[in-house]
């Protein structure tokens, strides 16, 4: 019974395939878009999550508190209270820490022959490489020797190292660069690393942090410290010695606050995931606004199509369909309209979906989740707008539906 | 003889903006098993609320109906589709069949909602389309059938489920002469196997070949008398309908 009903109501929908199409267009565009926003969510989250492990998977960035100029807070890193020493002690003292690299950054100009390019000059010390996992292209990164001299040795990003020597088919190992008219001898360029977060380290110069003090900079304060914890596992408990080992340092009264900050990578990758939740969520209330859409357009069709079919209900009616009977049919009328754009839908979405993920390489972005819900969705929203039409024909009266013309 | 079916002082009242219309005001009738009754009356005469009544269509506002036992007026809907389903064949002056659908799948229709098996409902249907003479054209949808054909396939869809009572509303109201002479001829067999027949209509051509004719005027029954021409003489009173209807044509 159940199966003859299922086939008259599919035996409807095909019999209008243009109108019954046009019908579905709602669900099927809401269901894509379900399946296609939650891909380009997972596409930036992944994204993200892979350039910040890039970062190295168990680095601390220790940042300078902030200064207030006559109650306006600098932010963090306008403070000048972290030096070299502090990263030494740090390395010293805290055993969940593997080792430290301070880092001094600004920007100056710098000249090749008749090349010349404006960069980042970063100070800082041998450890640089090993925690922030850079590995060299040609020559080598400069030695603890290099910073107690306060040597002017440089070592370049693969960008700088393009900009200043193309063209001039000479090994950049060994020439000599000006920066900031002091002259530097070149010891080695960096391999390309590729774009990682909120500093391209491929437009940067790596000089000892001693040297960069002493000529560039003239003070011994550093913008940041880098520091790396034995293992992923006890980054928490490294976070918390060096608070403390800076705490005593900076003799800090316990009703003080810290005068610095440490950035843990899991801070950063719950705060840029929460942005890219946030883009997701929005994406998903657009679909699901788009699936109601759908769900109403669908209930405008049964409507019409009940008035239509007067007729025939009375007919159904007058020889014996109970009211169940009427119900269930275009109850299932609007289910197999919603049920057929959904998968219409899901595998147009798919499809997007591999696009996606082909075309910005990360990954299967196929989300079963979604798509599950997408479906269930499309089943709620083709019974919830399919009741009204569907209890109006039910409910009509025989003899008014077999009189109506 | 069994009593079929008993209507005792039934009133159907209708509002019409506001305004109480009786159609029908107070009307007796039984009517036993195996009987061939023509109900007529000129249109507002109250024999289409009637038919109404008899086929559970519509519920009286008061007195009572009891059709094979069942009291119509105490049903709910649903009961009052089984009851149609089960003990009513019903056939329309439009035929009422539905359309995109074939006439094998037309006649299995009471069946399914009767909830008989698939192989039942086929073979039962195929059955009645060949009691019909419609064997051969039961693959067909309606439009590709004569009218003729139309209104054999639906007396085959009123007969399937062995009703108590074939109710025929204006049955050859959409037919030529011709071929109502053929649907009344199907009639009066259906009659001779036992079926009971109520035939609603306003053409005395059609009323007379009933064996009991009912008038309705104004709500209530007017006459109540048996028709004895038919018996007596059938071919005779063919006969005169068809020249009777020549005459009129010319």
């Amino acid at each position: 019974m159940m199966l003859e009903i299922m086939r008259v109501a599919w035996r409807s929908v095909k019999a209008n395939k243009m109108r019954s199409f046009l019908t579905m267009l709602g669900i099927i565009i809401g269901v894509m878009a379900v399946v296609l926003s939650s891909a380009i969510g997972m596409s930036a989250k992944n994204g993200v999550t892979s350039r910040i492990e890039s970062l190295g998977s168990n680095v601390l960035t220790i940042m300078p508190g902030s200064t207030s100029v006559g109650g306006v807070n600098q932010g963090y890193g306008s403070a000048s209270t972290l030096t070299i020493s502090n990263a030494t002690a740090i390395q010293q003292d805290d055993p969940d820490v593997a080792m430290t690299a301070p880092l001094v950054s600004h920007s100056a100009q710098v000249v090749f022959g008749a090349n010349n390019t404006n960069t980042a000059i970063e100070g800082t010390n041998q450890n640089y490489p090993a925690i922030k996992d850079v590995s060299m292209a040609q020559g080598s990164f400069f030695t603890s020797e290099d910073v107690s001299k306060a040597a002017n040795v440089a070592v370049l990003g693969s960008q700088v190292e393009q900009t200043l020597f193309s063209g001039t088919g000479v090994n950049p190992v060994g020439q000599t660069i000006d920066i900031a008219g002091i002259p530097f001898t070149v010891i080695g360029v960096a391999a390309s690393q590729g774009a990682s977060g909120f500093e391209n380290e491929n437009d940067a110069i790596a000089i000892p942090v001693t040297t960069e003090q002493n000529l560039l900079t003239g003070s011994d304060t550093v913008n940041e410290i880098l520091a790396s914890a034995k293992s992923a596992n006890v980054m928490n408990q490294a976070q918390l010695e060096i608070e403390s080992t800076l705490r005593v340092l900076h003799q800090l009264s316990p009703s003080t606050a810290d005068d610095f900050q440490i950035i843990n990578q899991a801070t950063i990758l719950s705060a840029l995931s929460g942005v890219t939740q946030i883009l997701t969520d929005l994406l998903d209330g657009i679909s699901a606004i788009s699936l109601l859409v759908g769900g109403i357009g669908i209930m405008n069709i049964m409507l019409v199509s009940v008035t239509e079919r007067t007729r025939e209900i009375g007919i159904r009616k007058a020889i014996g369909a109970r009211r169940s009977v009427i119900l269930t049919q275009f109850l299932l009328e609007s289910l197999g309209l919603s049920l057929s754009g959904a998968v219409i839908g899901l595998l147009l979405g798919t499809a997007g979906a591999l696009t996606v993920g082909a075309v910005s390489h990360t990954g299967n972005l196929l989300s079963p989740g979604a798509m599950i819900l997408a479906v269930i969705f499309s089943i709620l929203i083709g019974l919830v707008f399919g009741v009204y039409p569907a209890r109006k024909a039910a409910n009509l009266k025989p003899i008014d539906a077999l009189r109506y013309e | 003889m069994t009593v079929l079916l008993e209507i005792h002082q039934l009133v159907r009242t209708y509002q019409v903006g506001g305004q109480e219309i009786r159609a029908l005001s107070g009307v007796n009738l039984t009517i036993q098993r195996g009987e061939y009754v023509a109900i007529m009356g000129p249109s507002g005469s109250g024999k289409s609320t009637m038919m109404n009544m008899i086929g559970c269509l519509d519920v009286p506002s008061s007195g009572t109906y009891r059709l094979d036992g069942y009291d119509v007026s105490r049903l709910s809907d649903d009961e009052l589709a089984i009851l149609r389903n089960q003990k009513i064949g019903f056939v329309f002056q439009n035929f009422n069949l539905l359309p995109k659908t074939t006439a094998l799948e037309n006649v299995e229709l009471p069946m399914l909602y009767a909830g008989i098996s698939p192989r039942e409902r086929r073979q039962r249907a195929m059955e009645a389309l060949e009691r019909v003479g419609l064997a051969e054209r039961m693959h067909n949808r309606p439009n590709e059938l004569s009218g003729g054909q139309q209104q054999r396939v639906s007396i085959a869809r009123a007969l399937v489920n062995k009703p108590v009572l074939l109710l025929a509303d204006e049955p050859t109201g959409a037919l030529d002469s011709h071929t109502t002479e053929e649907i009344l001829q199907l009639f009066a067999d259906l009659h001779a196997q036992g079926n009971t027949i109520v035939l609603v209509t306003h053409e005395p051509e059609v009323g007379r070949r009933a064996k009991r004719i009912i008038r309705f005027r104004d709500g209530r029954v007017e006459s109540d008398t048996a028709n004895d021409m038919e018996i007596k003489q059938p071919v005779a009173a063919a006969e005169a309908i068809r020249q009777g209807q020549d005459g009129g044509s010319r």
